[in-house]
């Protein structure tokens, strides 16, 4: 196994630090709507932006690790279960379909709506029953919506940020 | 602009719409017959709505189960958000979901004896 | 990649499709009695078409209420005579019709009996039989005159259409929900009960008669589809006084409840109006004469059950009635 430049580990860190900081803002919140599972899903962006910037692994090593530090925070299997479904299924999508970086935005609504699919069916399965699918249609507006705000943050951070931290 | 976007755009436009109409149509707040009450996933209990005449209140995995006539809610519930409180009554579109306590509401036309309707 | 992108938007279609499959129950109280309709298809539609059936069941509840004082049939009562909309005249027509063909066992004109009885109302009283013929001495079914949309009562005379306004009605709220593309649903009035074509998975509806000696259970299961099922029973409406116990359905013959050895008709039929005023008419014939009566008609099927907790069916309904009751025996008619 190739042992990860020190530079990269360090922006992982950095990233992974930042989502983890952005989860515990948003989870400060209010609920938006009575309908479970409806939040702009903020911390997103960073794993977006690890995706870009840095590579599938990283990505997926961002996610992790921020999923696994909120568990602790929050703790609770159930709401670690629901995150953990979500994330994975946000992430293998999202690693499935890298579209170009204008377009980073779609990319991140897919992944949103593979992320509240994933909970539902968790949820399905955790109160064995399919009644809970009756909130799809929530949770798909919720997905589209939170997928293109959060990916367009992302998107206009990887052309500032990113593009030009390049050349400069 | 890439024409794969417009695409996109429109697409994600369209399923915007489709799911709005769903959630309108869906939010009826129309009593049914039967509540049933769900802990993980197993029955706790059956309450014909029809026949409360009183309100009255039932715990259930740390959250609270308020019943009146023809109606069923979710009074209180221990964990933090409290979304299940605000979603209100219960109706046969719609049922009340506690995710944290795994607690449902459902509501249904009849009580489950595998009878779809009783005559007489 | 673009491969996989055009999949996954295709996988997103669908899972917005998918939200679409629907079930609406909705409960409502009319015609004296509890109404509840459960209606399944697309989420746009069922919602407006129980609007609809419920609409139409308030139009049917005013048109042909007998102690509404707006309601047509009233002002009939009332007067004696009266001009009737198209739909009241064709019911009254239909009726006529049904209480000829049943040799008077249903007749909508046994009301001046039912409201000496107290039935209407929250007296119950035990008139003498002197009293009771008198009533019926007014006149039967076939002193009523339908010119057109004219009807016309003998003095003393007063319709009533409660043994078929709510098998008629749960058909016209059918055709509603039909009408607003409801394929699948089941309406019961009161336990009049109509089942609009198949479940959503196209397997017939179970609908279970009420059990007469245990009400809050069924003794047993039809599996019909597209049909009516209507039970009439001793059990729904009845006062003691002085340890006997009196039942509203009246024979019209003499003004009495009828005392047949019935506890309970049920009748499986396509017509729901058919199937409410045969309903009726069967328990006031008693087993033997419904069963002489069903095989000359032929166009319904009929469970009764007696008073030594016997079940009789007839033979159309073997393969159809299932998960009889053990408190009962069973016997199909030959």
């Amino acid at each position: 196994m190739k042992r990860i430049h020190p530079n990269r580990l360090t922006q992982m860190a950095l990233l992974a630090a930042i989502a983890l900081g952005v989860w515990y803002l948003e989870s400060l919140l209010p609920p938006f709507t009575a309908v479970p599972g409806v939040k702009p899903g903020l911390a997103n962006c960073l794993t977006l932006y690890a995706l870009y910037t840095l590579g599938r692994k990283e990505a997926a090593g961002v996610l992790t690790v921020r999923v696994l530090l909120a568990a602790v925070l929050a703790g609770g299997m159930g709401s670690f279960l629901y995150s953990a479904a979500g994330g994975l299924l946000c992430l293998l999508v999202m690693l499935c379909v890298k579209l170009p970086p204008q377009q980073m935005w779609v990319t991140s609504v897919f992944g949103a709506i593979a992320h509240n699919a994933g909970q539902l069916t968790v949820a399905a399965l955790l109160m064995r029953t399919a009644v809970v699918f009756v909130y799809l249609p929530h949770l798909l507006i919720a997905a589209i919506l939170a997928g293109t705000l959060t990916g367009l943050t992302a998107q206009f951070a990887y052309f500032r940020l990113h593009k030009h931290t390049k050349e400069g | 602009m890439k024409r794969s976007t417009v695409i996109y755009i429109i697409v994600f436009a369209f399923m915007l719409i489709g799911c709005g109409i769903l959630v309108l149509a869906s939010d009826h707040n129309g009593s049914g017959a039967t509540a049933t009450v769900y802990l993980d996933g197993e029955i706790v209990a059956v309450v014909d709505l029809n026949t409360v005449t009183e309100t009255w209140t039932l715990a259930v995995g740390g959250n609270t189960v308020e019943f009146s006539p023809g109606h069923v809610r979710m009074l209180d519930a221990c964990c933090p958000d409290g979304l299940c409180v605000r979603q209100g009554y219960a109706s046969a579109g719609k049922p009340v979901i506690c995710l944290p306590n795994r607690v449902m509401l459902v509501i249904s036309g009849s009580a489950d004896t595998g009878v779809d309707a009783i005559a007489g | 990649m673009k491969r996989l992108s055009v999949l996954f938007l295709t996988l997103c279609i669908l899972l917005t499709g998918c939200a679409g499959s629907y079930c609406e129950t909705r409960a409502a109280f009319a015609m004296d009695t509890d109404i509840l309709v459960t209606a399944y298809g697309s989420r746009f539609t069922v919602g407006g078409a129980i609007d609809r059936a419920l609409a139409v069941l308030n139009e049917a509840d005013t048109r042909l209420s007998a102690v509404d004082t707006g309601s047509e049939l009233y002002r009939l009562n009332e007067t004696g005579a009266a001009e009737l909309s198209d739909a009241t005249a064709a019911l009254l027509a239909r009726a006529l019709t049904l209480a000829d063909v049943t040799g008077g066992t249903f007749d909508p004109t046994v009301y001046p009996c039912v409201q000496a009885w107290g039935f209407t109302s929250t007296d119950k009283r035990v008139p003498d039989a002197d009293e009771l013929l008198t009533l019926r001495a007014y006149g039967s079914y076939s002193d009523v005159t339908l010119d057109g949309n004219t009807a016309v009562l003998r003095t003393g005379m007063a319709l009533d259409f409660g043994g078929i306004a709510k098998g008629y009605t749960a058909d016209v709220m059918a055709n509603a929900l039909r009408d607003a593309g409801v394929t699948s649903a089941v309406i019961s009035l009161g336990g009049n009960v109509r089942a609009v074509g198949s479940k959503p998975d196209g397997s017939p509806w179970r609908i279970g008669p009420r059990n007469p000696y245990s009400l809050d259970a069924s003794f047993a299961v039809v599996q019909v589809m597209d049909c009516s099922v209507v039970t009439s029973g001793s059990y729904q409406r009845y006062f003691e006084r002085d340890g006997v116990t009196y039942h509203h359905i009246l024979d019209p013959s003499t003004g009495a409840p009828a005392r047949t050895g019935l506890v309970s008709v049920t009748v499986i039929g396509s017509d729901g109006a058919l199937a409410d005023a045969y309903a009726t008419a069967l328990f006031v014939m008693g087993l033997d004469d419904a069963l002489k009566f069903q095989k000359t008609q032929g166009d319904f099927e009929a469970v009764f059950v007696t008073e030594n907790r016997e079940i009789v069916a007839t033979s159309g309904l073997a393969g159809v009635l299932s998960d009889i009751s053990s408190d009962y025996t069973l016997r199909y008619a030959g």
